[in-house]
């Protein structure tokens, strides 16, 4: 087992990390609405977890996080607790006019159907590496059944 | 992201032409990557979304495939290497003709911010060929067992 190589491939994954956190071009939605102002008539977007929580006259109100914004859109009736994605003209102190909206129908069975690949690794992969107790190091069974 | 289940399929049998055996699952789990290390932590914890971004970027799963290798003998790591990230190349390969309302995929992560997709359909629109994606893993194999079998009759 390569220690070194490790540690150093750690420490490079967070400071990437740290970076895409610190540097993103993206604001969420609750920094947003807590300063509304410097985002007023600018084209934002909330696509990240956010929900249908209700449903409004002119289209309906989205959850993030636990910040809330009313989206003014065409779609009616959006399913309520479904994902969702808009961009659009913020009107401060919590309006969207939204030019694009993306209901994410089927999100749910994709993460339902997301999960047997990975069991099914569980269950291939001791059959495919074996661990060397001496060497600590992983090694490739040349004659698995994958 | 296609789901999990099309992005495994599709490496299965991409992987059975281009690498050994003993390889080809490495191949399947460097698809899985960028998604395993990535989706679950921000689907449970939202606020940490930009935190793990840049495992689903290639730079970040170069080095996530760089410190598995590391976990391997020294004859094994290339190899490990080259299987788990050309896994990762598949997958973001598969996720390039998607489409998101902002911020797609980050190629270029952390040198760019720059997203580029083709934007051809929606990421959650694979849950719909699921049952074909299942339905021709399970031909293929069927067909390569047959072929082995006849193989060995005739030996």
């Amino acid at each position: 087992m390569n220690i070194t190589r490790i540690i150093t491939g750690l420490i490079a994954l967070t400071l990437i990390c740290a970076w895409a956190h610190y540097s993103c071009p993206y604001p969420e939605l609750a920094q947003i609405l807590a300063n509304p102002e410097p985002y007023a008539g600018r084209r934002v977007a909330a696509f990240i977890e956010a929900r249908v929580t209700a449903h409004t006259a002119d289209g309906f109100m989205l959850d993030q996080r636990g910040a809330q914004l009313q989206i003014h859109a065409e779609i009616k009736n959006a399913p309520l607790d479904e994902f969702v994605a808009v961009a659009g003209i913020f009107q401060p102190p919590n309006h969207l006019h939204a030019d694009t909206v993306h209901l994410a129908q089927g999100r749910r069975w994709k993460m339902a159907v997301s999960v047997i690949p990975v069991l099914a690794l569980v269950f291939l992969l001791p059959r495919a590496l074996r661990f060397d107790r001496q060497t600590r190091t992983f090694t490739l069974r040349r004659n698995n059944s994958f | 992201m296609p789901d999990l289940l099309t992005h495994a399929a599709a490496a299965h049998l991409v992987a059975r032409r281009w690498f050994p055996r003993s390889a080809a699952i490495l191949f399947t789990v460097g698809t899985m990557l960028p998604d395993v290390l990535s989706r679950p932590f921000y689907i449970i914890f939202p606020a940490l979304h930009w935190w793990v971004m840049p495992l689903h970027t290639p730079v970040g799963v170069a080095l996530v495939c760089w410190m598995i290798a590391g976990l391997f003998k020294n004859e094994e790591r290339k190899i490990v290497f080259v299987a788990l990230f050309a896994g990762a190349v598949f997958h973001f390969l598969l996720d390039a003709p998607q489409k998101h309302v902002a911020a797609g995929y980050f190629w270029l992560f952390p040198f760019s911010w720059t997203t580029y997709e083709w934007g051809l359909w929606w990421s959650e629109d694979s849950v719909r060929i699921v049952p074909l994606v299942v339905l021709l893993v399970a031909a293929v194999e069927f067909f390569i067992y047959l072929r082995a079998r006849k193989r060995v009759f005739k030996g």
